[in-house]
């Protein structure tokens, strides 16, 4: 993206080079939001909480020597960050129109989620589960006949452990494969390892 | 595992789509066209009747001044191969009586022989064989429509539909009101796709199976948005929409229009009667 940006650049002007590379400060984000009924709001820490942030940390004994997931889960799937995750659960989970998914195993979920999340195991959309149809019903897609109809499906925001697990890009995968439209799909690469790691929020099954 | 069933709320944000929809359903309501109200059931028995016609019926424009000609599928008639001009139909168009039932139906009748036999086969054969596909098309007056693209005929698809669309125009058919669309004009695209689907509906196991392909294939192809209030789906009328396109986007077939007649009896007074932003309960197939 920097190197696509800096060649434009060049092309068009050295002026232009500059204006390319002054930052506009960012909005301030809104913390909080209403879901059900009960307010919930994002906060960040002072302090690092390293145990926390570390077991998030999961490198998957059968990815080889380096565990770093690709920055896009699919070609078709835009990537976000922690400030578009915010802003989607403030607007789009919080009214009922998208989701957040968890696409962890229960175990690794245990160990904390960012609030407002779902948990739909990545491997739940496998082809061999007689029971996808019925969770991309719940998803929003609308059944005839054997076939499905997506119009309605929910955009849809997956995380896991982060960029050493694969199982969002599995689930996102596993989602295209059924006919979800891949531009309802928004991989949050960083997880939950980077969300602690920001000192971000998260709750466990207990809270 | 933690799920939490999704509970969408949407609210429906289309009040300028209401004053428009006023508007055209004041034109539509003043147009031309005369829409009959018959029976239901003889609707749909008429038509079926004629779909099932299709295969065997030849008939000329020259031929058809004794509309009779065409619902007596014994009377040997010349064939013929090519599609009557815009200007043939017109020079065949039917005196204008006071419309009975018979006459509706004689006129519906029209609509096959205007849809030329051959060129039916030749349609409905491409889908039998999987020669075709239902796409979403954005056509010119913004919103998305459900195509039935043929791959060996498209050129003759587009043609009956043209020629569809002036007949009713023109008055030359009566076509039921599920077919009449929220702006008042009918809906000659459906009535195609609908010809079709009855002719394969009565056909051979094959045709059968291909008749639900296309159902599938038309359900999967719409780009209709929904909402779902407390476990009910409801569907806004749009531009262009006919009952029977509303059927065709949920159910794949056109047939189901009475479903959605029936549970919005209280709203909608007859099926030609729907009108933009009205909301429209989907019952579940």
């Amino acid at each position: 993206m920097f190197s696509h940006s800096v060649a434009a650049a060049l092309a068009v002007g050295v002026g232009l080079t500059t204006s390319l590379l002054v930052q506009s400060s960012p909005e301030i984000l809104s913390a909080a939001f209403t879901l059900d009924g009960v307010e919930k709001s994002f906060r960040q820490t002072a302090t690092l909480d390293a145990a926390q942030v570390s077991a998030f940390h999961k490198p998957d004994p059968n990815c080889g020597p380096l565990c770093i997931a690709p920055l896009a889960a699919s070609s078709a799937v835009s990537t976000v960050g922690e400030r578009e995750v915010i802003r989607f659960v403030a607007d789009q989970v919080a009214s009922g129109e998208g989701l957040l998914i968890d696409s962890r195993q229960p175990e690794d979920r245990a160990a904390g989620f960012i609030t407002a999340s779902v948990n739909v195991p990545f491997n739940l959309l496998q082809s061999d589960n007689p029971y996808v149809a019925d969770i991309l019903q719940a998803l929003g897609a609308r059944a005839f006949e054997g076939t499905l109809n997506f119009s309605d499906a929910m955009p849809l925001v997956v995380f896991d452990d982060g960029p050493t697990t694969n199982d969002a890009p599995t689930f996102i995968a596993n989602l295209i494969a059924t006919g979800y439209p891949a531009e309802k799909l928004s991989y949050y690469r960083g997880g939950m390892l980077v969300w602690t790691a920001l000192g971000l929020n998260t709750q466990d099954a207990k809270s | 595992m933690n799920w939490q069933s999704p509970t969408p709320a949407k609210t429906s944000n289309l009040p300028w789509l209401i004053a428009v929809g006023a508007v055209t359903f004041a034109l539509g309501a003043g147009g031309a066209l005369t829409l009959s109200h018959m029976n239901q059931s003889r609707q749909n028995d008429a038509i079926a009747l004629l779909a099932s016609q299709l295969a065997d019926i030849q008939v000329t424009r020259a031929q058809t001044p004794d509309l009779l000609a065409i619902t007596a599928p014994a009377t040997p008639v010349p064939a013929v191969t090519a599609i009557p001009s815009a200007s043939a139909v017109l020079a065949a168009r039917v005196p204008t009586g006071t419309p009975d039932d018979t006459s509706l139906e004689l006129k519906t009748a029209q609509a096959i022989a205007i849809a030329n036999r051959n060129k039916m086969r030749m349609l409905t054969e491409g889908v039998v064989a999987g020669l075709y596909s239902v796409t979403s098309i954005n056509p010119e007056g913004g919103g998305t429509r459900i195509a039935l693209n043929s791959r060996n005929a498209a050129s003759t698809a587009s043609e009956l539909e043209k020629l569809l669309a002036t007949a009713a125009a023109n008055g030359d058919i009566q076509v039921p009101g599920s077919l009449s669309t929220s702006g008042g004009t009918v809906d000659s695209q459906t009535l195609l796709f609908d010809l079709v689907q009855r002719s394969l509906e009565d056909g051979t196991d094959k045709e059968i199976a291909a008749a639900q392909e296309m159902r599938r294939r038309a359900f999967a192809a719409s780009a209709a948005k929904t909402e779902v209030v407390a476990g009910k789906r409801y569907y806004t009328v749009e531009a262009g929409d006919s009952l029977a396109y509303i059927s065709l986007q949920f159910y794949g077939n056109t047939n189901a229009y009475e479903t959605i007649y029936q549970a919005n009896r209280a709203n909608v007074a007859s099926p030609d009667k729907i009108q933009i932003g009205q909301r429209l309960l989907i019952p579940e197939a």
